[in-house]
């Protein structure tokens, strides 16, 4: 039983909703990978192919922490953004 | 929170079994595009450890037995290393873009808030000169205002002499009417006790001899006050030199006539000086017999020829309120 691949499996994707995986297109196309093969994992566990339900728990885990990590690069050129935009209203308020 | 992934060799570990050669998978050829990719990019600087874990776990993909299922789970893990790192760089990227913003951002509020202390500083100049500027505006308006006030005062004290000249003059020519109409009345009154005749420039009041004197005498009559009252009402109401012609008739010696003549005309002059007439207006001549009005050879010539002529002279009128003939006149006398 793959129990720390799946508890891992199942926090990297919690992990990845929290920060807002599902508002990014690349970010989510990836959290709904590890979604998937969280499912297929467990299936594969409910057969017994341990193994198999393994090395799907590692993908899941993988697509789930880039899924997070695309997530953190939206915000963060986001938040640069907004302060750029910050810097030219105020440019334009003091013409 | 993010769990940590496994590495390479705990995965390598982890599976078993191999496959028959085969082509390589779809994520082995997946991965090394990845990962040149992000060899390429950003990651390479930012993030070189992760891509160093990423290209060590595609080494042992590639490594594996081609088309296996572990070269497809390592290629598959590699590849979502390396678009990892290419992601954690990009945040990198991005964090120290908003990093530099912010730096910007309070290097802009701080010129901000010294460009507007500047201007209100320069604001505050331009008030300061404007606000000298109106004080001299306004003092040079407080002086013209006095020139103003002074002008205003000197019309109003001109104005107040023109009005009182305008008086002046309206009484001077309701003095004046007045005195013309004294002296109109004052002839017509004469005009009861004698003839009056006009000349050019002087009006001519004929008294009969014998309504002043006695006859051959030079002592008025007491009869003769009332005419000579109106004589010295005429004299008075006009101004002008008085001409007083003594005449008489041609009996008697030229010598005595012209004594008499002159004698009666001396006697009128007393009465009109004694009558308040300034004696210096009056011219007295003595004609004798030289000047008679009509023939001496009947009773009735020779009364009319013994008389006391009295002028007036006339006013001068306004050149060009006379008529043309007389003006004539006036240029043929001068001649």
């Amino acid at each position: 039983m793959p129990r720390a691949a799946l508890t891992d499996a199942e926090a990297n994707i919690r992990s990845a909703e929290v920060v807002g995986a599902n508002d990014d297109p690349q970010a989510s196309y990836h959290l709904e990978l590890a979604r998937d093969q969280l499912t297929r994992a467990e299936e594969m566990i409910a057969r017994g192919r341990m193994q198999d339900a393994e090395r799907l728990l590692m993908r899941a885990s993988a697509d789930a922490e880039l899924a997070v990590a695309l997530a953190r690069v939206d915000d963060a050129r986001e938040a640069a953004q907004m302060t750029e935009d910050r810097i030219r209203d105020l440019r334009e308020q003091h013409l | 929170m993010i769990r940590t992934w496994m590495t390479a060799n705990a995965l390598l570990a982890l599976l078993v079994g191999g496959c028959g050669a085969q082509g390589i998978s779809q994520e082995l050829a997946d991965a090394r595009r990845v990962m040149e990719t992000a060899r390429a990019s950003d990651a390479a600087e930012l993030e070189p450890d992760m891509l160093h874990v990423a290209q060590r776990t595609l080494d042992r993909a590639e490594a594996a037995e081609d088309g296996s299922p572990v070269e497809a789970d390592l290629a598959y893990v590699a590849d979502r290393q390396a678009r990892l790192a290419m992601a954690n760089a990009n945040t990198e990227r991005a964090m120290q873009q908003m990093e530099r913003a912010q730096t910007e951002y309070r290097e802009e509020l701080e010129r901000v808030a010294l460009d507007r202390g500047r201007t209100v500083e320069e604001q505050g100049e331009i008030l300061e000169a404007f606000r000298e500027r109106l004080l001299a505006v306004r003092a040079e308006l407080d002086e013209r205002g006095e020139d103003l006030d002074q002008r205003t005062e000197e019309l109003r004290e001109r104005e107040e002499e023109l009005a009182s000249r305008v008086n002046e003059l309206m009484a001077e020519r309701a003095a004046r009417a007045a005195a013309e109409e004294r002296a109109e009345a004052a002839m017509r009154e004469l005009q009861r006790y004698a003839p009056v005749r006009q000349e050019a420039d002087r009006t001519i009041v004929t008294l009969t001899g014998e309504v002043l004197f006695e006859s051959g005498r030079a002592e008025l009559r007491g009869t003769a006050a009332r005419r000579l009252d109106a004589v010295v009402a005429v004299a008075e109401s006009r101004p002008g030199t008085i001409r007083i012609e003594g005449h008489t008739d041609s009996r008697g010696s030229s010598l005595a006539n012209h004594r008499l003549s002159l004698a009666r005309a001396r006697a009128v002059r007393d009465y009109l000086v004694n009558r308040g007439i300034a004696a210096q207006r009056i011219d007295v001549i003595g004609r004798g017999e030289d000047m008679p009005l009509t023939t001496n050879d009947t009773p009735e010539g020779r009364a009319n020829n013994r008389r006391v002529e009295i002028s007036f002279e006339n006013a001068p009128q306004p050149l060009q309120q006379q008529p043309v003939r007389r003006q004539l006149q006036q240029q043929q006398r001068r001649r």
